[in-house]
């Protein structure tokens, strides 16, 4: 009899449903919604001001000082919310444990936004240590580190209680996303802080080392924060959503440590003919190159995951945004080995070919996969059975995707003619165009960037829409509860 | 979705039952080309198969290998004690440099090397020479004139229209070399061009009344609209405060750098408040000294197409 019971009591350890920390990841989304819509604003005014110099309103509106609050309102507020709170939500189910402390998860999300206001702020008021993504100045900084350590803990945490045997690896690309980033953010931001009451501070690197400290934060960025966070993002919430198994487990393994080892190594390729030595420069190539398969082995899982309901494309939006992201990312990822070759490079360094394949990643890829999880995540962490509005997920979906098109293609136009321009030679062997020509040249392209921007701002301005009127929807009644049987 | 039934279970090689297929159907979940299909429990209702990579992935990803490890015995790649490993094919950036140069220098036209042995007197004699440093000063001049005097060269308030045949420091080519070269009023080149148009009006030379009188003989001799009574005031006002630098006739001195009064050609503008500006206030733009920026033969080319702009 006991012993029964003691079998009843175990199976039911094992398949209760832990009371999920949902609270936190609500704060999450909002806060993701929210800061899409700021830093995707900053990114329309600086579209606007390359076309309309006279839109720098100095000194705190210049272009130079809000371009920074654009890249971090877009990766670290609208991204760097996304990834934490989707992971928050993903490693609690796949480990089937709740997050270990309450305090510490509210704790992560105030602190966050904390650095998010002290960052934006000192942007527009010229406080930066002009280290690109990394601008905040040292008291910020360390701010962010005990942040992010909660955070590193929170997770962790939550994988040591987990109740399954493996853990499942979307939680493999989460952590590899929050020890990366720790470990960047750190070393990138060694500085000494020329007193204890100011802002500004001193590099511990100097010269070339500085440069290369740089972009190999730079490009880890990239790789860990947009890539390895993201791919986290894709491995759980794609295969829910199309209901269907991940397709090769081993496949997202190889991925997974090949990126690991090889992103830390192509930082160079940012530096190509400079005084980077060639060496280095020839290494962070050589990895770039090796990159490119590993990171079509998850974008090809993606896709061999969704394969076989192909026809829900057309009727699932939510799919359809994450598999359209899936995409870009392999889009993105092809351009990007093929770009870091030295001698590409020499065509597209400096031009807008770059921001092109920066916005083909960050916007389709990175945009594309969270705007995908929000809307799986939306109706369920606040109870509610579907989005409140099916067309505006349409329309959210076609303006950002046309959005895009309009943004890649205007800049990539623009810098391969730039490229072209800066490197033609008359008969008489003189440059045949001045820098002023080129940039003259690419003024409608300019234009048609900002349209685009603006259209895949409008995009997200229909999900916060969404998502407001799907939170405010009443919940819907509960089922009844079973009877117990006597 | 099953569970399996105990956790001990779950720790081995527990795999979940298959989904019911129909008879006859295609399996959604096989691959075909591994074994496997569940190595894993469920995670939240997510399953793994695992397939095995296509051949094709799996070759390029080798093949990438490949080309890293030519890549690395080709070119400069391995830091090694004493240096990196240099590459069989011995190229590396700091060689490619003089290279390159050296191909540019064998592919000149001969006139480039005309061009840079010829004195002025020859330059200005031979069309092909003239036409030649035009051209060469076109991207010369994009690339160190163009920001400030715009592309065509045609300026904006403050900056110097330079083509409109209106010299300031002088329009042939000596003058306009030596105005390149030591730059006005530069502040680190000794032998910069240096003149200043004093404030007026408040170093105390003129009363406000004066000034404003001042405005309006300017106006008058730049034949635009204004109050000739005023202008008539100001006459001997200008004989004492101007005319040294401007001339008697008001037809500016280029020795001095000081403008023609004369031609309504005016750098800051001919509105009353931008002349009372210019006379209370006194002016002093300064352009960059580019001797030493720029080699001697490229300022020369630099000459020829400024001096061409107005044509």
């Amino acid at each position: 009899m006991s012993e029964a019971v003691a079998v009843v009591a175990k199976r039911a350890a094992v398949d209760e449903v832990p009371d999920y920390d949902d609270h936190v990841v609500r704060l999450f989304i909002i806060a993701s919604v929210f800061w899409a819509l700021v830093g995707m604003t900053m990114g329309v005014l600086i579209a606007a001001q390359m076309v309309w110099p006279q839109l720098n309103v100095e000194p705190w509106f210049t272009f130079g000082r809000l371009r920074p609050v654009h890249t971090s309102g877009v990766v670290f507020a609208f991204g760097g919310n996304a990834v934490i709170g989707t992971s928050l939500y993903c490693v609690q189910r796949t480990c089937r444990a709740r997050l270990p402390g309450r305090f510490a998860a509210e704790f992560v999300f105030w602190g966050y936004q904390l650095f998010i206001v002290l960052a934006a702020l000192g942007y527009v008021m010229g406080v930066t240590q002009s280290r690109e993504y990394a601008e905040p100045e040292w008291l910020t900084d360390l701010w962010l580190a005990i942040v992010w350590l909660t955070y590193l803990g929170l997770f962790i945490g939550t994988l040591l209680k987990r109740r399954e045997a493996h853990i499942y690896v979307a939680n493999w690309y989460y952590l590899a996303f929050i020890v990366a980033v720790t470990v960047l953010h750190v070393v990138n931001n060694l500085a000494v802080p020329v007193a204890w009451n100011e802002a500004d501070s001193v590099s511990l690197f100097s010269g070339v080392q500085d440069a290369m400290t740089q972009w190999w934060y730079g490009h880890n960025a990239v790789g860990f924060f947009l890539t390895a966070g993201f791919l986290g993002i894709m491995y759980y919430y794609l295969p829910k959503q199309a209901d269907a198994p991940i397709w090769s487990y081993r496949l997202s393994i190889i991925s997974f440590w090949s990126l690991v080892f090889m992103y830390m190594w192509a930082g160079p390729h940012h530096l190509h003919y400079t005084s980077l030595p060639d060496w280095v420069q020839t290494l962070g190539m050589t990895f770039t190159i090796m990159l490119w398969m590993p990171s079509w082995a998850s974008a090809l899982n993606g896709f061999m995951t969704a394969s076989g309901r192909w026809d829900r494309l057309r009727t699932d939006p939510v799919l359809r945004f994450m598999i359209v992201a899936v995409v870009f990312y392999a889009v993105a990822t092809f351009e990007g080995p093929f770009m870091g070759v030295r001698t590409v490079n020499g065509l597209s360094h400096y031009t807008e070919w770059t921001i092109s394949h920066v916005h083909s990643g960050a916007l389709g890829w990175n945009g594309f996969i969270v705007f995908g999880a929000i809307y799986y995540l939306v109706p369920r962490i606040w109870g509610r059975e579907a989005m409140h509005s099916r067309a505006a997920l349409e329309w959210h979906f076609w303006l950002g995707l046309t959005g895009i098109m309009l943004y890649v293609t205007a800049m990539w136009g623009a810098g391969v003619m730039q490229g072209l321009m800066w490197r033609a030679y008359t008969s008489l062997g003189f440059l045949q165009y001045s820098f002023l020509d080129t940039v003259i040249a690419a003024k409608p392209y300019y234009a048609m960037r900002l349209l685009g921007g603006v259209l895949y701002l409008a995009g997200a301005g229909v999900m916060a829409w969404n998502v407001w009127r799907t939170i405010q929807e009443p919940r819907p009644a509960p089922a009844p509860a079973p009877v117990p049987a006597e | 979705m099953s569970l399996p039934p105990d956790r001990e279970e779950r720790r081995g090689d527990w795999v979940p039952p298959r989904p019911q297929v129909a008879p006859g159907a295609p399996d959604p979940e096989r691959d075909p080309n591994s074994p496997l299909r569940h190595t894993l429990p469920t995670f939240d209702g997510i399953r793994e198969l695992d397939s095995s990579p296509p051949k094709v992935w799996t070759y390029i990803y080798l093949l990438t290998f490949f080309a890293a490890i030519w890549i690395w015995v080709a070119y400069p790649a391995w830091p090694w004690f004493g240096g990196a490993t240099p590459g069989i094919l011995g190229w590396n950036s700091r060689g490619d440099l003089p290279r390159a140069a050296a191909i540019a220098e064998a592919n000149a036209p001969p006139v480039a090397r005309h061009f840079a042995a010829a004195s002025w007197e020859e330059i200005e004699a031979s069309p092909e020479l003239r036409a030649y440093g035009a051209a060469a000063g076109r991207g010369l001049f994009g690339e160190n004139c163009a920001p400030c005097h715009g592309g065509n060269g045609r300026g904006a308030r403050g900056f110097p229209n330079l083509a409109d045949g209106d010299w300031l420091w002088g329009g042939d080519v000596e003058a306009i070399e030596q105005t390149l070269r030591v730059g006005i009023r530069w502040h680190s080149s000794d032998e910069t061009r240096t003149s200043q148009m004093p404030g007026f009006g408040a170093q105390g030379m003129m009363d406000r009344r004066q000034v404003l009188d001042m405005v309006e003989w300017l106006r008058g001799s730049g034949g635009l609209e204004h109050d000739a009574a005023a202008a008539q005031r100001a006459g001997p006002v200008f004989a004492e405060n101007c005319a040294s630098c401007h001339g008697e006739d008001a037809k500016g001195n280029q020795d001095l750098g000081a403008p023609n009064l004369t031609d309504a050609i005016s750098l800051y503008g001919n509105e009353r408040a931008s002349l009372f500006q210019t006379l209370w206030h006194g002016r002093g733009g300064v352009m960059p000294a580019f001797g030493g920026r720029l080699s001697d033969d490229m300022i020369r080319k630099l000459v020829l197409h400024v001096r061409g702009l107005g044509e």
